[in-house]
């Protein structure tokens, strides 16, 4: 059974163009993560300006649980910035494809550095590290 | 019996382009000197209305409309094939997501709402769909 705890990540990207706009989300995540209406938010990673992971763009990692989805979402829209935002379950495939939520026009991922079934090493690491 | 679903909006326009670009339907006609627009494509057609936020619904009501987020007693649901591909094209419509996919043994539900505050729900059922549920099954 899910519930308002199950985890969840976005991925938030930028570029040049539009990285002021994201710097200033980092912050306010940053800033206000754990109260008010991010209170379900608990971990924002470094802004990573390079491709990392199956990642081919800039982007930094946001952990939090269900219940703070949509105020997550409304700030990334708020802000016109592209993001993957996924649950985290024993299938890191499914999360970063056929159960990824995609904000702005979807990118390829590098699928060949996600975790094989069952060994999601993102789960260990929910709330307390990117990558 | 037909069903006709009448949705209140304070903005036709806006109304129009979501319902379309959030659930792929069609604007069959324009009616009422175009406060009212008609939504074809799903198995019930939709009828958008002109309701300006304020005015009164009926007689005798407390209060008037409002298009802040609202309960209402009656909320549409509607079945999708793929319920995320359906959430990710009403979000970028500009839906409020509220509740990503939930599975259950029927299928999944994701709830959200729409800029006029109204509450709908996303339904991909399994190959059971409310089967899964039923105490009395159809023949």
């Amino acid at each position: 059974m899910t519930d308002a705890q199950d985890p969840f990540h976005a991925h938030i990207y930028y570029d040049a163009s539009d990285r002021t706009a994201a710097e200033h989300l980092h912050s306010e995540l940053r800033a206000n993560k754990g109260a008010g209406d991010l209170v379900d938010v608990i971990f924002v990673g470094e802004m990573t300006d390079r491709p990392v992971g199956p990642h081919p763009m800039p982007q930094y990692e946001v952990h939090f649980f269900r219940a703070a989805l949509p105020t997550v979402l409304e700030r990334i829209k708020t802000n016109r910035l592209k993001a993957l935002v996924h649950r985290l379950t024993d299938d890191d495939l499914a999360d970063h494809t056929s159960e990824a939520l995609w904000i702005g026009e979807p990118l390829t991922l590098d699928l060949s550095l996600l975790d094989p079934p069952g060994q999601n090493q993102g789960i260990a690491r929910f709330g307390k590290s990117d990558f | 019996m037909r069903l006709l679903l009448n949705i209140d909006v304070d903005d036709i326009g806006r109304a129009i382009e979501f319902y379309r670009d959030a659930f792929g339907l069609d604007l069959g006609r324009r009616l009422f000197d175009g406060s009212v627009a008609e939504m074809v494509g799903a198995s019930s057609t939709i009828y958008l209305l002109t309701r300006p936020a304020g005015t009164m619904p009926a007689s005798g009501m407390a209060s008037g409309r409002d298009y802040r987020r609202h309960w209402t007693p009656v909320h549409i649901d509607f079945e999708v094939a793929d319920i995320v591909r359906a959430v990710e094209r009403a979000v970028e419509a500009g839906a409020k997501l509220e509740d990503a996919p939930r599975s259950y043994s029927w299928g999944r539900l994701a709830m959200l709402s729409d800029p006029f505050g109204h509450g709908f729900c996303f339904v991909q059922f399994s190959d059971q769909g409310y089967d899964a549920v039923a105490l009395d099954r159809r023949p």
